[in-house]
């Protein structure tokens, strides 16, 4: 890739990042459903997340843990960081995936689906393999989508001027409240 | 870890498919890209490359059956790299430095020297180490031209990248923030004026104008 071009994509990392630390503001005020398809998800924050600042603030800040870690994302928010990487659990009726997002590259890792369905009854090693295939993309489709409609709500809300008009006042008065 | 392992890694790119696609075609450009073992006797390889069986890593002789499922193109990523562990290294090129210091009346090497001999050692070990295997997954949905592949590795991610230009002719982009918004079914002006947004800071103006430090009110005195 060409040096302009990733200096582009170095440079623009923050709205990966601002967009993870909206959808964790999100899933703590209790607002992350998300409705996909004609079904309801809810989205719930994991035990895993990790801070980073920007191009001056290389530290990074890594919180784990089940219990009520806001206090330390609060003050890592208050540093100036963003989220960077989150455990993030999307719950559908009796249906659960789990992954890492990525924030600054929207990547995904550690991606768990549910359980795959009904198996191929065949015996047939092709069919069993296309089989398990299609209910895994399925899955996987199925959970990258909503949050790429989240993607899209707030890269929608961010271009706009309610961004600036509310949006980015009820984060910061969130990021205030983050001491316990 | 693949797809259909307990757990994976997904990066995902866009790549416009071949119309109209020609399935016999890909697979035969599939079949000119299969991974081939590293030549144990050329110790300039360090790494190798290319296509395997989603099925079957073992397996390289690939057609269209193994390939197509429906809309999505599936297929298995290799990538072995033969590296020195760094110690053993380190080892043996002190090893060669003491052997020709012996050789030489000053007993001095200098550092153009020195760095010939850590390359010899680095390329006589590099012979004898074994190749370092890694697998992953790459499937291609036809339809929405999405494509997913299973590991966060830069090596080996550059080497998907470009293997999978060479094979299919299109240059995956790579879904990052910056690119993604205009995949994700926003209008073209909304998706500029993301892309032209500048940082914003989460923390109260009170609170970036101070550092938590008390401070007494000589300057509020002096204003």
């Amino acid at each position: 890739m060409r040096e302009d071009f990733l200096a582009v994509v170095q440079a623009k990392r923050f709205l990966g990042r601002e967009f993870l630390t909206w959808l964790v503001h999100r899933i703590e005020e209790g607002e992350a459903r998300v409705a996909h398809d004609g079904q309801v998800t809810e989205l719930q924050l994991g035990d895993r997340v990790v801070l980073t600042g920007g191009a001056d603030d290389k530290a990074r800040l890594t919180v784990v843990g089940a219990g009520d870690t806001r206090p330390e994302i609060g003050a890592g928010l208050r540093r100036g960081k963003l989220v960077d990487k989150a455990r993030l659990v999307l719950v559908r009726g009796e249906r659960r995936w789990e992954l890492v997002l990525d924030g600054g590259l929207l990547d995904y890792e550690g991606v768990r689906c549910p359980t795959l369905g009904e198996r191929d009854p065949s015996g047939d090693p092709r069919a069993a393999l296309e089989n398990d295939l299609f209910l895994r993309l399925a899955d996987v489709e199925d959970a990258l989508g909503v949050l790429d409609l989240l993607f899209a709500e707030f890269c929608a809300l961010r271009a706009s001027a309610a961004w600036h008009d509310g949006e980015l006042a009820r984060l910061r008065d969130w990021v205030q409240r983050l001491d316990g | 870890m693949g797809l259909l392992s307990a757990s994976s890694t997904v990066v995902r790119f866009v790549a416009a498919p071949p119309a109209p696609l020609d399935r016999g075609a890909v697979a035969r450009a599939v079949a000119r890209r299969v991974f081939r073992d590293l030549d144990p006797e050329n110790a300039e390889a360090s790494h190798a490359s290319g296509w395997v069986g989603i099925h079957d890593p073992l397996a390289t002789d690939l057609d269209a059956a193994d390939l197509f499922f429906q809309h999505y193109l599936a297929v298995g990523f290799r990538y072995d790299r033969r590296v020195v562990p760094p110690k053993l290294l380190y080892l043996e090129r002190r090893r060669a430095e003491a052997a020709k210091r012996g050789e030489r009346e000053n007993g001095r090497l200098g550092r153009a020297l020195r760095k010939q001999i850590k390359s010899e050692v680095e390329a006589r070990l590099l012979l004898r180490t074994l190749p370092a295997p890694r697998l992953f997954d790459c499937v291609w949905n036809l339809e929405t031209g999405r494509v997913y592949f299973t590991g966060k590795l830069r090596t080996a991610r550059e080497a998907f990248l470009e293997l999978f230009r060479a094979t299919f002719g299109v240059a995956p982009v790579p879904l990052i923030p910056y690119l993604a918004v205009e995949h994700v079914g926003l209008p073209a002006r909304v998706v500029d004026a993301v892309r032209a947004v500048e940082p914003a800071s989460l923390v109260a103006v009170r609170e970036r104008n101070g550092d938590g430090v008390p401070r007494l009110a000589l300057e509020e005195v002096g204003a």
